[in-house]
């Protein structure tokens, strides 16, 4: 009976840790569970408690998730180093419509830590890439310090045939080693989603982000006349459980954590002023 | 069919409370409350509902789940086999309906293992407990329809109709033969006539209201309004015998669970202190969305059985009631 609990977590070690940003660290666990991209773990430390990150790494690898550090829990884990262990349980909910994209353009749009929880898919495209179209990310920071995933965003992904890669900065401080564009990704959407190589009404989008700026970046795709089910977000909620018993993530009909993450805008529409 | 009287009644439960934990309605100060009872002679049957549904029994205040001991990690269970006597239909219901909640997709055996090992007898009702009592208008009393595994019917004061709703209820009467006796026709009809009597002062229609809920959700004034007095205190989650609502808790030793209410403004509080439903009319709505019209949609049962608690005991004196007439009578905006 007493490992029948789904509660119970698995204590894994931590293998590499990387200090992405001041506040944000990407944590590299020896343990490769199957997932698929867009599935959630419950991450937490005896005592403290656990709280829900998507998985950055793909599935069958070594789990990756990035953690900013905001908050009791999150605080607690930025003090564990290589070596020290973590608990984690997954995974959960549903997974981006990898099917769907086959084929497809796809156009990724992240804000600040937002962009992790998509890695896990632009690397389960990039292990089978002739199976899908162009990629386009777009991706905003509060300012050079706050960008995640440098290396991919800098030096791997603008190298690759068919990626094309925009950064964007809220505010610049100094000169700075980027060429990137100031302003907001609403910002860069206007001129970029014009661009030959992203300008595509049945590109499939990916949002991920805090709530304001995924609000703020419908609005655009849908000025750019991008279809409500084209439109695919990867939704935050408090979850106690991950699998629909703590009934935090109701929203709707739906638990965030049983129906989504994942969701198209058409999904969740009607209740848009719930996030 | 069978009946039993009080004293043999009290024999049964004696004879099994020797291989079970016996719940059993028994006094507290004022109130009446269920609790675990070592000495049949402390069961109270003349009572009408307690204050505080039978959920906490199956879905504690407070429960362990997890235990902590030097970097392992172990889960707490309770393998206790227990009947629980006295259930009202409507305390009944509030386990069915969160029933389906805990059994889908990856199961809850927290929960699921307490339903399991627990024989339900269930008391019906013949009088009205509550002015705010409306279990008629959502299918739920007073005389349960299902989910016992044995249900009392009154015949009068000092004789039950037998109801047997399953293998376990059947068992009981099989292996106890000596202390029930044939329903005759008058018993029968006695049993027909409660069920068919109606007690309840309030009346809604939860279907209607579901309807009309529909273009309710974004009138904002609307919510605003109605829930002006609400003091965010939770007590219309905890009084619920449906609400399951329920938070993880870790201290030193141990993961516990708890109760959470949807009232409370950290309900969906977020990393870096966001809070979804910050304004208290939007955790004023997702109740009575969730309880009316998700939980319907998701899984085919209502998450109230009308006890009617919610409204007696709301220290801000909101009328749930009154509300879900007047949204069903609306014209859904």
């Amino acid at each position: 009976m007493e490992n029948k609990s789904p509660y119970l977590p698995k204590i894994v070690k931590i293998k590499k840790v990387k200090q992405e940003t001041e506040d944000i660290k990407t944590f590299t666990l020896d343990y490769k569970p199957i997932f698929k991209p867009g599935q959630f773990f419950e991450i937490g430390i005896n005592g403290i408690g656990e709280a829900p990150f998507t998985a950055a790494s793909a599935s069958k690898k070594h789990f990756q998730a990035s953690i900013k550090r905001t908050g009791k829990l999150t605080e607690a884990i930025h003090q564990l180093k290589a070596g020290d262990k973590l608990t984690i349980r997954g995974p959960y909910g549903n997974s981006f419509p990898i099917e769907k994209i086959k084929g497809k353009n796809m156009l990724f749009i992240g804000g600040g830590i937002g962009l992790p929880p998509l890695h896990s898919l632009i690397r389960t495209v990039l292990e089978n890439r002739g199976r899908y179209g162009k990629i386009t990310v777009f991706y905003g920071a509060r300012d050079e310090a706050q960008i995640v995933s440098r290396e991919e965003l800098k030096n791997i992904w603008p190298k690759m045939k068919n990626f094309r890669v925009v950064v964007c900065v809220d505010f610049k401080k100094n000169k700075g080693e980027w060429p990137h564009n100031v302003g907001l990704v609403t910002g860069i959407m206007e001129k970029e989603l014009k661009h030959p190589f992203t300008r595509n009404k049945n590109t499939i989008v990916f949002v991920c982000g805090p709530p304001i700026m995924i609000k703020a970046v419908i609005q655009k795709l849908l000025e750019h006349c991008f279809k409500e089910e084209n439109i695919i977000l990867t939704l935050e909620r408090l979850m106690k459980c991950g699998f629909g018993k703590c009934g935090h993530c109701n929203v709707g009909e739906k638990y965030i954590c049983l129906d989504g993450p994942v969701f198209s805008y058409k999904e969740i529409k009607e209740f848009e002023e719930e996030f | 069919m069978d009946k039993i009287n009080k004293n043999d009644l009290l024999k049964l439960l004696t004879s099994l409370k020797d291989k079970n934990k016996l719940i059993a309605p028994v006094k507290a100060e004022k109130d009446i409350v269920f609790d675990y009872v070592n000495d049949v002679k402390d069961i109270v049957l003349d009572f009408t509902n307690t204050v505080k549904p039978a959920k906490e029994f199956f879905i504690p205040q407070r429960e362990d789940i997890l235990e902590f001991n030097n970097g392992k990690i172990k889960a707490i269970f309770s393998d206790e086999k227990r009947v629980f006597f006295g259930i009202r239909p409507c305390d009944l219901k509030g386990l069915c309906v969160m029933d389906p909640t805990f059994r889908e997709g990856i199961e809850d055996p927290h929960y699921l293992e307490k339903r399991k090992n627990t024989v339900i007898i269930a008391l019906a009702c013949t009088t009205l407990c509550d002015e705010n009592a409306f279990c008629e208008s959502a299918k739920a009393g007073p005389v349960a329809d299902g989910c016992f595994d044995l249900q009392l019917i009154p015949l009068g004061k000092n004789e039950y109709f037998v109801e047997n709703g399953s293998k376990a209820g059947a068992d009981i009467i099989d292996k106890n033969k000596q202390l029930f006796k044939k329903a005759d026709k008058s018993d029968i009809k006695k049993m027909e006539d409660t069920k068919n009597k109606k007690i309840n002062k309030k009346k809604v229609d939860l279907d209607l209201f579901l309807e009309k809920l529909k273009g309710r959700f974004n009138n904002k004034a609307y919510w605003k309004e109605a829930s002006l007095t609400c003091l965010r205190c939770g007590a219309c989650n905890y009084l619920c015998p449906s609400c399951f609502c329920n938070n993880m808790v870790d201290n030193t030793k141990k993961r516990y669970r708890c109760w959470d209410s949807c009232m409370f403004r950290g309900f969906t509080r977020q990393a870096a202190n966001l809070i979804p439903r910050d304004e208290l009319y939007t955790r004023f709505r997702q109740r009575l969305y969730h309880k009316y019209k998700w939980h319907k949609e998701r899984y085919g049962v209502h998450m109230c059985t009308g006890c009617g608690r919610c409204v007696t005991y709301c220290p801000g004196l909101i009328p749930y009631i009154d509300i879900i007439n007047e949204v069903s009578n609306s014209n859904g905006e």
